[in-house]
């Protein structure tokens, strides 16, 4: 009786705090949502005025100076303005900088960047990030080595957004080193666009295969066409996923130089390869790769063979044609669990899978329903 | 005689009372690991840029699917609300698992879909695929119409037609928000190499507002059962799958709204055809593949990525409904009975397997031979009236701090029900629950246990009033 009383007597008191928690937070909550309101209430007509005299410097100042000194308004303020920047462009967007920086918001931030709370130098590097605030470049690439994981994933975000191609080496040290995975990393130099393309090109002879194969998959998402002959010859590097990325890349370029190489990466073991080579293959529009691509049909793999049939239909007239007559091959041939001389062209194997994704291809083409997710495209 | 049966009460009420310590602590440390955890996601989800998520060519695909069966009610617009989502690259796959229903004919006319000839390779064995449609109206709709084989049997058909990385599983008559399936994607582009699975928060549906396949208004279920369950599932996964999320060692992604790698789901075998828990029992073989191949992965759950779904209003399908959960879980925790505190299984044979071995499968079992051996108690004389309703009282309190917990964390994260009005129903429905309807679970969970024993077929359908409708 004695235990289970103590047990009672915690539990209500427990309970007791719980509740306190909850009506005490709710109260918080609806007296900070309205102070928030109130706060935005006042200070968006004045910004939205603002806007309208596209910013300018009189106006700015006006702004600045009746500004509340309550930091919990500022605060708000702050969030309202940094709300509006991602919508705005141009000379608008340069004068809410503007104000920003004249509002001593800014120097607010660049002070909090050193902070001993987390979660005020996460909150810094998101702020002068969104704000496009160069000269906070260094304190923010100095985060990429923060304790708090929360914190360097923050600065990512912040220096992608910089734009500076400056940027690439402390994201791929940082990266290389483990501090940051690979998601944000890719996102973030994705970010600065043409700016990184160079750096990127470098790295793709860093001694890591996990840089090489980042920097590849960028390269082909920015379109950078002076990489391409560096990701032909990444085809044949010793690590997988390299030289999967690498084809990956190519298919963005269509080149039709990347033919051979393509055509070799046809031949490896890893059936994911297969399929992008495929598809790059297909990207290039060059006749040369039809044939390549027939026989690709006849691949063991189901996702090969659908890749290669796409590509083929990518390849246009004799692209189709050659699909066309896979299509209409002996229906045996097809079913047949063994690669089988089919009634197609040239006489070539169509393999277990080679007439269905024929017919899948054409069926959805027809359609206009191709499949989401083409299997070279894969990214994970 | 008499005395060997005092004495053997008197030691089983101590044992009894020992459980229900261990249990109320593992409650506890759950609840306040889950807080943690669900305020971090609140600071992470802060500073996400979702926009970029959804405007870059990183994002991997999604294929979703939603296995039907006899949905041919409300499936044109949980399909079309799936279509809607907000995310890049994602093609719904809806499996009709032989529907007797109109469900076919109902995609067919709403969607224009065109049978084509389709490469349907087995990867993972099913039931005969009768053919494969796609929409000449929308290019990421794709139907298989496929004999019927059960849940299990037409996911694991949806996987094999699948081409995306990622693929979610979704019950057709849920409903997704708009930004869910990004939310919940957000952890595979942070971590690629890591993140296996991932699983949103389940809320109930009931009396909600919805319009064309959206939500437009968050209102609490006007009946009681519904609301008993609005309780139950704020515990369930507030206080619950965000602290195992934590600790790495989730057994359970609900099955109405998950998302997973497609190969490592093909590596293990797929969903395990005639297991009534396929959710769990794919989640619990996953971590069992990865730690036996000491591969580093993450599995999450997210409370912010939000999947509706009507709860039962009547007492016999909710029976059904539990009985189904719970012989599903014991079904799963017989299989991986090996992962049971040996250490090459980490913290899921060493704390989340015998959590859910001792607490939440046995709980029943106990709570039962408790209330049956009062009435022996008391012929007995061996009763004392006060101490059984301390711990009657004891239970009540306990079980509350429970509900409250998740209801502060509710507040604090996601303040979904913003009214007093609503807060305080909740925290009735909280009281109330201990008073019959926690004693009906109880029944219909052993119920569950029995069946598995027994080896009774399994049965029936859920009725639904549809999501929207009053």
């Amino acid at each position: 009786v004695e235990i289970a009383l103590i047990f009672m007597l915690a539990g209500s008191l427990a309970l007791l705090a719980q509740l306190s928690v909850l009506v005490a937070g709710k109260l918080r909550l609806d007296r900070a949502a309205a102070f928030e309101r109130r706060v935005r209430r006042a200070a968006e007509a004045d910004i939205i005025l603002l806007l309208a005299d596209e910013a300018d410097e009189p106006a700015r100042r006006r702004f600045a100076a009746a500004l509340p000194s309550d930091p919990r308004a500022r605060a708000a303020v702050a969030a309202l303005i940094l709300d509006y920047l991602p919508r705005l462009r141009g000379s608008v967007r340069d004068g809410v900088r503007a104000l920003f920086s004249e509002a001593g918001f800014a120097e607010d931030y660049r002070r909090m960047l050193a902070s001993r709370r987390r979660e005020d130098r996460r909150r810094a590097a998101g702020a002068l990030g969104a704000l496009g605030d160069v000269a906070a470049f260094g304190d923010i690439a100095r985060l990429l080595r923060d304790d708090a994981p929360e914190v360097r994933l923050q600065a990512l975000a912040a220096l992608g957004a910089l734009g500076s191609g400056d940027a690439v080496a402390p994201i791929l040290g940082a990266f290389a080193a483990g501090l940051v995975p690979f998601g944000p990393a890719a996102m973030s130099l994705l970010r600065l666009g043409a700016p990184a393309a160079p750096h990127l090109q470098h790295a793709l002879t860093d001694p890591s295969p996990r840089v090489r194969a980042l920097a590849a998959q960028l390269l082909g998402h920015l379109e950078w066409l002076p990489a391409a002959p560096d990701l032909s010859s990444l085809l044949r590097d010793p690590a997988p996923d390299v030289r999967r990325e690498a084809a990956r890349s190519l298919a963005h370029f269509g080149l039709d130089e990347s033919c051979e190489p393509l055509a070799l990466a046809m031949e490896d073991a890893d059936p994911r390869l297969r399929a992008a080579a495929a598809r790059a293959l297909g990207a290039t529009g060059a006749p040369r790769a039809v044939p390549i691509l027939r026989r690709a049909l006849a691949d063991a793999d189901p996702d090969v063979a659908l890749a290669a049939a796409a590509a083929l239909d990518a390849l246009g007239r004799d692209g189709r044609a050659a699909l066309a007559a896979a299509a209409d091959a002996d229906p045996r041939a097809g079913a047949c669990a063994d690669p089988v001389r089919a009634a197609g062209p040239g006489d070539l194997p169509l393999g277990p899978f080679g007439r269905a994704a024929a017919r899948e291809v054409l069926d959805r083409a027809t359609l206009g329903a191709l499949h989401v997710a083409d299997p070279a495209e894969v990214t994970i | 005689m008499r005395h060997a049966i005092v004495t053997a009460l008197v030691y089983y009420n101590v044992a009894v009372l020992l459980y229900f310590a261990l249990a109320t602590c593992a409650y506890l440390t759950l609840l306040i690991t889950s807080a943690g955890e669900v305020m971090r996601q609140a600071r992470d989800a802060r500073h996400a840029d979702y926009d970029l998520l959804l405007t870059s060519p990183l994002t991997p695909a999604v294929a979703i699917i939603a296995p039907a069966y006899n949905e041919g009610a409300g499936i044109a617009q949980s399909v079309r609300s799936l279509l809607a989502l907000r995310y890049p690259n994602h093609e719904v796959i809806v499996v009709n698992d032989g529907s007797t229903d109109d469900t076919l004919d109902v995609l067919r006319r709403e969607f224009a879909l065109r049978r084509i000839d389709a490469l349907y390779h087995p990867a993972l064995p099913t039931r005969p695929v009768r053919g494969v449609y796609v929409s000449a109206l929308e290019p990421t709709l794709t139907v298989v119409d496929k004999e019927n084989g059960g849940k299990a049997d037409a996911l694991n058909c949806g996987v094999n037609v699948a081409r995306a990385p990622l693929f979610s599983s979704i019950d057709a008559d849920s409903l997704l928000e708009p930004d869910a399936l990004l939310r919940l994607v957000k952890p595979f582009v942070d971590e690629p190499d890591r993140v296996v699975a991932a699983g949103g928060i389940v809320r109930i549906a009931n009396d909600l507002a919805v319009e064309r396949g959206s939500v437009t208004a968050v209102q609490l279920p006007r009946r009681p059962l519904p609301m008993f369950q609005v309780v139950e599932y704020l515990r369930a996964f507030l206080a619950g799958r965000a602290g195992w999320s934590a600790l790495n060692s989730l057994l359970i992604i609900s099955g109405a709204f998950a998302l997973f790698r497609r190969d490592l789901v093909l590596a293990v075998g797929g969903y395990t055809v005639g297991c009534l828990g396929e959710d769990a029992e794919l989640v619990t073989r996953l971590h069992r593949h990865l730690r036996e191949r000491r591969r580093p992965y993450k599995m999450v759950f997210l409370s912010d990525p939000v999947c509706w779904t009507e709860a039962p209003e009547s007492l016999r399908v909710l029976r059904r409904q539990r009985r189904r959960w719970h012989r599903g879980l014991a079904e799963t925790l017989s299989r991986h009975r090996g992962m049971f505190l040996r250490p090459r299984y980490g913290s899921v044979g060493s704390l989340a397997y015998p959590y859910f071995l001792a607490v939440e499968l046995l709980a029943p079992v106990v709570e039962a031979t408790g209330y049956l051996t009062l009435p022996l108690a008391w012929r007995l004389g061996a009763l004392d009236p006060r101490v059984a309703l301390l711990l009657l009282a004891l239970a009540i309190v306990y079980g509350l701090v429970l509900s409250l917990g998740a209801l502060a964390i509710e507040e604090y994260r996601h303040h979904r029900y913003p009214t007093w009005r609503d807060l305080l129903r909740l925290c009735a429905y909280g009281v109330a629950e201990n008073v019959g309807y926690h004693q009906l679970t109880v029944l219909w969970r052993l119920e569950g246990l029995l069946d598995l024993l027994r080896h009774s077929p399994t049965w029936g359908t859920m009725e639904r009033r549809g999501l929207g409708a009053s």
